[in-house]
Formats: C-alpha cells, structure tokens, sequence
C-alpha cells in the first residue's frame, strides 16, 4: 500500500490538474462560441455572393474565367488545415492521417500548403514536399491573415502553374463529433457557380443590367467568391477544434474527478490503517509494562 | 408618400445596415447611380467613394467604401463590401 504521504501528494497534482481542465474547457467553450458567431455573421455575406455570382454566370456563363480554367500539366496543390496546439484529442492525427492517406493515393505530384503547427511539423518531418506552413493562429479568426492564406492559395493556381487545389480539413458534423473531409476547391466547377440560384429560377435573367458588363463582374465576384470560401473553410475547421478540446477537456476532468475519489478513498484507508496500528501498539506496549 | 425598397449592407464581419430606404447612391463601375423603388435587375460592382442612403423617414447616412458589389433585385438591395466605413454626419 502506497504511504499517506504519498498519496496525499497525488491527490494534490490530481486536484490542480482538475482545475486546469476545468479552465480549458471554459476557455474552449468561449472561443467555440466565438467562432461560431463568426461563421453565423459569414454566412449571409457569403449566400448573397453565391447568388450575384450565379446571376452573373447565368448570363455569361463561366468561359474565360482564370479560375475555372482547367489544365493537364502542373502540380497539385494540397491545403490542410491543423491546430497549432494539442490537447483536443484526436483532432490533429484524425486530419493528418487523413491527409497523408490522400496525397499517398495520388498518382501525379503535388505540393502540400498548411495551416496549423501540428501538420506543419508533421509532414515536414517525414519529408512531404510542404510548400508553406502558416502556423500561430491558435484557433482564432484574423480576418487579414486568413485573406492573406487566401490570396497566396489563390496565386498559386493563377500564377505559378498548380493545376488544381484541394482543401482537407475537419468539420464539426454534430455537437459531438467531427469529421475530415476533402473538397476540390480549385478550378472551380462549372455547377458551382449556380449553387446560389433559388428553386426554379432557371430561367436566364435577360432584363438584367451588368456594369460593365457580365463577364468583367463574373471575373470580380469569382476572387471574392473563393477568398469567402476559404475563410468559411476557416471558421469551419477552427470550430471543430475548439468543439474536440472542450470535449477532450470534459472528459479530462471528469477523469480527474474519479481519479480523486478513488484515492481520497484510498487515503483514508491508509490513514484509518496507520491508527489501527498506533493504537495497537499503545495497547500491546501498556499490557507489557503491566505485565 | 415616396415608395421605399428594403437595403441590406454586408460586409465580411456584420451587417452594416438593414432597413427600408427611399433612395440610395452608390459609386458604380461606370459611376454613381442613384436606385429608387422598382429598379430593374442590376448587378454592378463598386469603386472607391461614398454610399448615400435616404431612408423612409427622410434621415440620411453616408457611408465610404473601398469597393464592393451591388445588386438590386426585385426584392430588395444588397451591397457586399470589405470595407465600409459611415461617415460622421456634417
């Protein structure tokens, strides 16, 4: 059996590791809640835009546009998007291997662009071609460093030659749980551009004004449409973090709640022992003197 | 009573206004144009330059933007833009 001593030492450790769990999973809470705002005040922005795009694609259709442009040759570019800190369970690895089982899989090659300290490292160490690893957001929305991502994947496709963009991340798919999903981002397809089109609104809108004219505000909207996308993809995985830390966090402190009952139990035990003992031996010393 | 349309400004981060407007100014591609009620379709994109709104109680506001986009529709009005500041009233 342990000592008293001992175990009161765990149970000390065991108690303040109670409370910073207890602190992070607040902490988790808050920024989930935050981020979530940010993807609630997105989304209008971001259906408003889906529609002009497609009024305007409906009226030109999507030829000549750089970023629908499809092309043979030229590498594929991978964006993943990590944390930068652990203690969110299995969110990092879930991604990462994701992600490495994908780029395995292609046949042609590729480039990877990351987001996050942990698939940075990651991918970087076992020695995948990582094109930029943008790290230290810690899992809150910059608006401008996130237009800055935006504006680099975007150059990447325009000017130096990758043919096609994926984008691998997580997403919170119930309170509960998330999920790694891959999306073809870039070129972009042709249906996507209609993605905002109401029910039954098929029908090309003739008595539509353009200024200038369609096809010069179809190639406006179309950078705005992927910089809004991007960002959405941002929000999106950073809000499935913040969800499995304050998860991972819950259980770490309901663990550590067991944990202390079990051995304040324990403690007792040993300590109603070392009493026991004392007094028999006060009892078995007075027989002997009387002895 | 001057018929009113309903307006929505959005930016990235919030919406910057909603409500029910007279008229409305806003520096267009090829330069300002003013939309009342029952505009025909119009989707243009926005230069650098000042918004103005009349709303249906007759207050004004102005707003700068750095660019944007603008689509009046049967509905309503829409103006997405990054960058949008309102202009103190003089």
């Amino acid at each position: 059996m342990p000592s008293l001593k001992h175990l009161r030492r765990r149970l000390r450790t065991v108690n303040s590791t109670k409370l910073i769990t207890r602190a992070m999973r607040s902490v988790a809470a808050s920024k989930m809640r935050r981020t979530q705002d940010r993807r609630d005040q997105i989304k209008p922005y971001a259906n408003r835009l889906q529609k002009m795009v497609a009024h305007a694609a409906q009226s030109v259709g999507g030829e000549d546009q750089p970023l629908m442009q499809m092309r043979d040759d030229g590498k594929r570019l991978v964006v993943v998007v990590s944390s930068d800190s652990g203690l969110c369970g299995a969110f990092n690895n879930t991604v990462i291997r994701y992600a490495e089982d994908y780029v395995r899989s292609l046949s042609e090659e590729y480039e990877m662009y990351i987001i996050g300290k942990r698939a940075g490292s990651y991918f970087r160490k076992h020695g995948y071609p990582v094109k930029r690893a943008l790290v230290d957001f810690k899992g809150n929305i910059v608006l401008d460093r996130i237009l800055e991502a935006a504006n680099e994947i975007k150059a990447a496709f325009l000017d130096e030659g990758f043919k096609a963009v994926d984008l691998i991340h997580n997403r919170a798919i119930t309170a509960m749980a998330y999920k790694p999903q891959r999306e073809r981002f870039l070129p972009l397809q042709e249906e996507e551009l209609y993605s905002g089109l109401e029910e039954g609104a098929s029908a090309p809108l003739l008595d539509y004004i353009f200024e200038p004219d369609a096809k010069t505000l179809l190639g406006e909207l179309l950078p705005k449409f992927v910089e809004t996308k991007i960002y959405y993809m941002f929000v999106d995985a950073f809000a499935a973090e913040h969800q499995a830390r304050m998860l991972a966090m819950t259980t770490a402190n309901e663990n550590c709640i067991e944990l202390i009952d079990a051995l304040t139990l324990q403690m007792n035990k040993a300590r109603q022992a070392a009493i026991t003992t004392e007094i028999t031996e006060i009892v078995g010393g007075a027989e002997a003197l009387k002895g | 009573m001057t018929a009113t349309y309903s307006l929505r400004i959005i930016s990235q981060e919030k919406q910057v206004y909603e409500g029910e407007v007279e008229s409305l100014v806003a520096p267009g591609a090829l330069g300002y144009l003013g939309v009342l009620a029952h505009h025909a379709p119009l989707l243009t994109s926005l230069t650098p330059g000042k918004i103005s709104i009349r709303d249906a109680r007759g207050d004004s506001r102005e707003f700068r933007v750095e660019g944007g986009f603008l689509e009046v529709s049967a509905e309503e009005a829409v103006i997405l833009t990054d960058q949008i500041q309102e202009e103190s009233q003089s």
